[in-house]
């Protein structure tokens, strides 16, 4: 290296020796991670319902409109022949079936106790698997 | 506190500790706030321009691989963030010609210069270096103020350690043809003195 490289080189030296580096305001931090945290808290998408409210207010119509359509129209116009033989056959399938009385309640009481346990089994695993 | 290696942090922010990144943050923001003053010459501009790189740092940390240091890797961030700014910003920068020195002239300019008052030689230094073209500003301060060597310069600025080297060369020329003209009169003094 000639001379006046070297030279120059070293007074560069103590120029930048001289250099400070800057700081940035006193609440830089503070600021950048309150924008981060914000932007962390959007990533973490909301509780979205699997069926949405639109789609149930169009069950819900469709339901209603079947029903009205029953009650007003099916009643008074009985052009729907064509499912009347099967229908009769299925009534009269299970007449032979006698159940007693108790054997009845007892069916009945089955899916009352299954939705209490529902309830009762949510409840538990809640507690248990609680944070 | 910097006995704790980054990588450490870095792995407690990936498992969801998103606090954590402030250490991080505090530990290198005055190299990229100077870095990126360096590059756009603004305090106000280069505050967001730090803001956006430590953004951008946060959001592609899973990227980080530990290939290089953690600090070439946000250096080079800070670089590109710097330069799509003045790109968007279109930003002319200054063109400095390099000038001939003999020997004896750049003894008596570092006489001239170590004649100066603290604070008078401080803001002299400070007018030189505004002056400076943005790149080569960028790669002193990352040659003087961190123990980078020229290969990660070189990762840092997308050139090879030997580019980095004559760029290097360059920008010491340039910063003292700039200082000569800064210290034109001191400079004839010192000649003068010296008769």
């Amino acid at each position: 290296m000639k001379e006046e490289d070297k030279n120059i080189e070293n007074l560069i030296e103590k120029m930048m020796a001289d250099d400070t580096l800057q700081s940035p305001s006193a609440d830089f931090t503070s600021n950048l991670m309150s924008q981060i945290l914000v932007a962390e808290k959007a990533k973490i998408k909301p509780y979205k319902p699997l069926i949405s409210i639109s789609t149930w207010i169009f069950i819900g119509v469709a339901l209603a409109l079947l029903i009205a359509y029953n009650v007003f129209f099916a009643g008074t116009q009985n052009n729907l022949e064509i499912g009347k033989s099967y229908t009769d056959k299925i009534s009269t399938v299970f007449s032979g079936i006698h159940i007693s009385k108790t054997l009845l309640y007892a069916i009945l009481i089955v899916p009352f106790m299954v939705l209490i346990q529902i309830g009762v089994l949510k409840n538990y695993f809640d507690k248990k698997y609680q944070l | 506190m910097s006995t704790i290696p980054d990588q450490h942090y870095i792995d407690r922010i990936l498992h969801g500790e998103t606090n954590l990144f402030a250490v991080l943050v505090d530990r290198y923001k005055d190299m990229i706030f100077t870095l990126s003053l360096k590059m756009i010459k603004n305090r106000e501009e280069a505050e967001e321009a730090a803001q956006d790189t430590f953004i951008k740092v946060y959001n592609s940390l899973s990227k980080f691989k530990g290939d290089s240091k953690f600090s070439t890797w946000i250096y080079k961030i800070s670089y590109n963030n710097c330069l799509d700014r003045l790109k968007k910003n279109k930003k002319e920068d200054f063109n400095i010609s390099i000038d001939e020195f003999s020997s004896h002239l750049v003894k008596t300019m570092d006489n001239a210069l170590s004649a100066l008052e603290e604070k008078e030689r401080k803001q002299a230094i400070q007018n030189c270096l505004n002056l400076l073209p943005r790149e080569d500003n960028f790669l002193l301060t990352l040659f003087y103020f961190e123990d980078q060597n020229l290969e990660e310069i070189g990762k840092i600025m997308n050139l090879n350690a030997n580019n980095i080297k004559v760029k290097l060369f360059r920008s010491r020329q340039k910063l003292a043809t700039i200082l000569k003209k800064q210290l034109e009169p001191e400079i004839i003094e010192c000649y003068e003195r010296g008769r």
